[in-house]
């Protein structure tokens, strides 16, 4: 990401003011990314996104007026009517529910992440760029809360999948490259390889679909098999 | 059907009659009609009944209120349905019977003198010993055919024919019999002292072997006659169930009445006690037959006939019966007396007797009103037994079906329906054309319901059981404003939990965030000064194992998944962090659906104490969760392998008793089977209506 020229220009929705500003800060800090506004709410950040035309919005799950999940509605609409525009939202919650309910309509430009994120700018900001390239990330937190589930809890795919397999698929989903998984677990990339067809397989997908979605829809997948009320057999 | 609150504000009063019988009145004017006919006889006949020394004035009242009770109740028959042969044999046997009282006793007399024969018209008396004589063969003839035909009208059999054609042809001779014997008469006071019903030679001062035969076959006849009739009678007892049971007894008690008369209707000294008891015996058993056959046709409508003639009016015509018994008792008892002992005597053992027999009279009473109106709990048993009812449930279903069911009883009401908001409808017995009465389910201003209710055919409440109607209504409104209470005080205390995990996510896990955030920044700013970036690194990391912590809080105190997602996300994701093994079952009704939040609430922190349990004293292996949606109702089951316990002792603790009492509070229910080493199953239910009583 060293090799960025342009800056990335965001807009922040964060309704915690302090927050909101030490993101700016952090993000700032970085190098890598211009801040153009801050707001506290969705209606706010509509009006910013049509008057800046940023590359991407970091949106805040909870926001007014309800403080539910504003921030899931605003980044599905915002991909919706600006599909240039990628978004990230960081979520205090590590329940893959919401990351389902985000991913509802395509994962396209997408990130999930959990605030505790801000701790670790390189990995924000990777997020970032992901999504303004049109990609897709799942907090690794997220995947891990699922991966922490008994297997008797198994339905659909996942009794299917080795360790080693799941393993894979948890580095896939935070977006990273086979060589970058290759160093995470310390195995070949060939192997690397090897798993995640494997994987593709068993999840039904399309092996020779190539690209970073592939690995998110392979995540979602995964992901979908643990969604209530999908009983599947 | 809802119970709209509109239904409420439309009653004025607490109270409220509607509708107006219109055959009440109908009825009323038939009953005043023949009582005023009856008046005007019997101002007719006391007069010429003064006159003769054998009728004193009360038994020929008794005579007359008896046949006139028969002759309204068989002219009801008749009215309501004209082709059943029964109706006219009742109206047939007082008619007959009137007749031959007015013939031989109350018009004969006092035209025709008393005395020896010089001293009257001897012709115009055996006509009307003739005509009176001849009228009640006919009573006897239409008493025994009552009695041989069934339910239907008809004989029991075909053979029966016989039977039926041989008395029509036996009563012709009987009347001939009666006829000739009138003719005979020459001196009133010694045929008087002879005569019985079934004689035919009293009349002769010299009788010959020709009435001797006729004698002893009018007595067969009537033994054989009387025989049959019993037999079919106890017969069709034999055979009957439930109502018709009850008809034919009380068809069975108005016939002894008569027979027993009949039987004692021998030849007796005429100043004998004998005598006046024969004397005072019609009455009481003509009122004794119409009695029972009244009964049987007004409370267990006899011949199927739908009598709408108000139960009030049948117990004021049981009352007054009562009352002329009781009158004809002490009166009669007055006479015996008189004809024994001195006359201040006689007046004093009268008064005792009327004191006597007065708490009998009470009694009879009491017993015609429970005949008439069903049994009735008292006052202080129905509200007993309201509180005991209400006090095992807080539900305002179950209080609803308690009230319903206490009323329907203590009042013995035909229909009794309570309607609860957010509740079921509670409803006893059939809804009827009787008038309602409704009453507002209330506590203070809170009105949670409305009762309505309906007296059984014919009845109607009275002035003293509406305080006994408002004194239940408001104990059970009283319960349900407390079931209520402790329902605002769970779903308080689960808001209250809401509140505290908005505050954490919103407040102190912000602020966190933004430290964590500004650690980033600051180790930014270290330039890779190795020491400052080490310490900040750890500060971050501590920040974020707390930030963790607290979303685990967070989670423990108001599951974000609950809010957002619902009840089954939030059991799922909550079952799948359990370090057993889970299986969780999700019904397809339930599936996709949000409920109401104090439910999921309920439900939610229902299953999570339960699965608590189980991981804390049952050492189970395995749990089975069960979630479903039946009607209006969340089932939730919670079942493990574990040790178990006795549902007895006290091992199942207090957390299964502070479980039940939430549970009651929400107006769920809770059970719990267990033994020892065969697991534990904790089931319980959660409405899902009227539960929005928590938005305090």
């Amino acid at each position: 990401m060293t090799d960025m020229t342009e800056r990335i220009r965001v807009v922040i929705a964060e309704d915690h003011y302090l927050l909101r500003e030490g993101t700016r800060q952090l993000l700032e800090t970085s190098g890598h990314v211009e801040v153009l506004a801050t707001v506290g709410d969705a209606t706010a950040l509509y009006e910013a996104i049509e008057r800046l035309d940023p590359d991407a919005a970091i949106v805040d799950i909870r926001m007014p007026p309800d403080h539910e999940t504003e921030g899931i509605t605003a980044a599905r609409r915002i991909r919706a009517e600006h599909p240039g525009i990628g978004v990230v939202v960081l979520s205090q919650y590590a329940n893959a529910l919401y990351a389902f309910e985000l991913f509802q309509d395509g994962t396209h430009g997408l990130a999930y992440l959990l605030k505790d994120r801000v701790g670790d700018v390189d990995e924000l900001v990777r997020a970032v760029v992901a999504v303004t390239q049109g990609g897709s990330v799942i907090d690794p937190n997220v995947v891990e809360s699922l991966l922490s589930r008994k297997a008797t809890m198994s339905r659909g795919s996942l009794g299917e999948l080795t360790d080693r397999e799941v393993e894979v698929l948890t580095e896939m989903a935070q977006g990273k490259s086979n060589s970058g998984i290759s160093e995470a677990l310390f195995v070949s990339e060939s192997a690397v390889e090897k798993h995640i067809n494997s994987i593709m397989m068993k999840l039904g997908l399309d092996p020779d679909d190539s690209g970073l979605n592939r690995r998110v829809a392979a995540v979602l997948a995964f992901l979908h098999s643990y969604q209530p009320g999908d009983q599947a057999s | 059907m809802s119970m709209g609150s509109r239904l409420v504000s439309e009653t004025t009063g607490p109270i409220d009659h509607v509708g107006h019988g219109v055959g009440d009145r109908a009825n009323r004017w038939l009953i005043w009609a023949v009582w005023f006919l009856a008046l005007v006889m019997f101002s007719g006949i006391s007069s010429g009944l003064r006159r003769t020394s054998g009728m004193p004035l009360l038994a020929g009242l008794g005579w007359i209120a008896g046949v006139m009770a028969i002759a309204t109740l068989g002219a009801l028959v008749v009215w309501k349905r004209k082709s059943l042969v029964q109706g006219w044999l009742l109206t047939g046997f007082a008619f007959s019977w009137s007749v031959g009282l007015f013939a031989y006793h109350f018009f004969g007399f006092p035209f025709i003198g008393t005395g020896s024969a010089s001293t009257f018209d001897l012709s115009l008396t055996r006509s009307l010993i003739a005509i009176g004589d001849s009228a009640f063969v006919l009573a006897v003839v239409s008493f025994i055919f009552l009695l041989f035909v069934g339910h239907d009208g008809s004989l029991p059999s075909p053979r029966w024919q016989w039977v039926a054609w041989f008395l029509v042809g036996f009563a012709p001779l009987m009347i001939w019999g009666q006829v000739r014997n009138a003719g005979r008469v020459v001196d009133v006071d010694a045929w008087l002292a002879r005569s019985t019903w079934w004689s035919f030679e009293g009349a002769a001062l010299d009788p010959n072997p020709t009435d001797q035969i006729l004698d002893l076959a009018a007595i067969s006849v009537a033994f054989v006659f009387f025989s049959l009739m019993g037999w079919v009678l106890w017969h069709r007892i034999r055979i009957a169930e439930d109502e018709q049971l009850q008809q034919l007894k009380w068809i069975a008690f108005a016939c002894s009445a008569v027979l027993v008369w009949w039987i004692l209707w021998v030849p007796v000294p005429e100043s004998g006690w004998l005598a006046t008891l024969q004397t005072l015996l019609p009455g009481p058993a003509l009122l004794l037959f119409a009695l029972g056959f009244g009964m049987a046709l007004f409370k267990y409508r006899l011949w199927d006939i739908d009598l709408v003639v108000r139960r009030s009016l049948v117990y004021g015509l049981l009352w007054l019966v009562i009352a002329g018994v009781y009158v004809g008792v002490a009166a009669g008892f007055g006479m015996l007396a008189g004809a024994q002992f001195p006359i201040g005597v006689a007046i004093v053992l009268t008064a005792a007797a009327t004191l006597v027999f007065q708490p009998a009279r009470t009694w009879l009473e009491s017993v015609a009103d429970r005949w008439v109106f069903g049994k009735r709990a008292s006052p202080v048993a129905a509200l007993q037994s309201l509180g005991q009812g209400v006090a095992g449930s807080g539900r305002p279903q179950d209080i609803a079906e308690i009230l319903a069911g206490t009323i329907s009883r203590a009042l013995v009401l035909a229909w009794v329906r309570v309607d609860i908001k957010g509740s079921p409808p509670a409803e006893v017995g059939v809804h009827n054309d009787e008038d309602e009465t409704t009453l507002p389910v209330a506590w203070g201003h809170e009105v949670f319901g409305l009762l309505r209710c309906q007296p059984q055919r014919g009845a109607r409440l009275g002035e003293e059981d509406l305080p006994l109607l408002e004194a239940l209504v408001g104990q059970a409104a009283l319960a349900i404003a407390h079931a209520r209470m402790a329902a605002r005080i769970v779903n308080a205390q689960e808001e209250e939990r809401r509140r505290i995990e908005r505050n954490i996510h919103d407040g102190t896990q912000q602020d966190l965030t933004n430290l964590v955030a500004q650690l980033a920044i600051a180790r930014a700013k270290a330039n890779g000064d190795p020491e400052v970036v080490g310490d900040l690194n750890r500060i971050q990391q501590d920040a974020q194992r707390i930030l963790g912590d607290l979303r685990q809080l967070a989670q423990g105190i108001y599951p974000s998944v609950l809010r957002d997602g619902g009840l089954v996300s939030a059991i799922e994701d909550r079952c799948s962090r359990l370090p057993i093994d889970v299986n969780v079952r999700i019904g397809s009704r339930l599936a996709g659906q949000r409920l109401p939040v104090e439910t999921e609430a309920a439900a939610y922190f229902f299953t999570a104490e339960a699965l608590n349990n189980v991981l804390k004293h049952s050492g189970a292996s395995r749990v089975d969760v069960a979630l479903d949606l039946d009607g209006t109702w969340v089932n939730v089951e919670v079942r493990d392998d574990g040790v178990g316990f006795e549902p007895e002792s006290d091992v199942g603790g207090s957390g299964i008793i502070g479980l039940t009492d939430r549970i009651r509070a929400f107006g769920g229910e809770l059970t719990v089977s267990s033994s020892p080493g065969h697991g534990t199953v904790i089931a319980a239910q959660f409405p899902t209506r009227g539960v929005s009583t928590g938005q305090l």
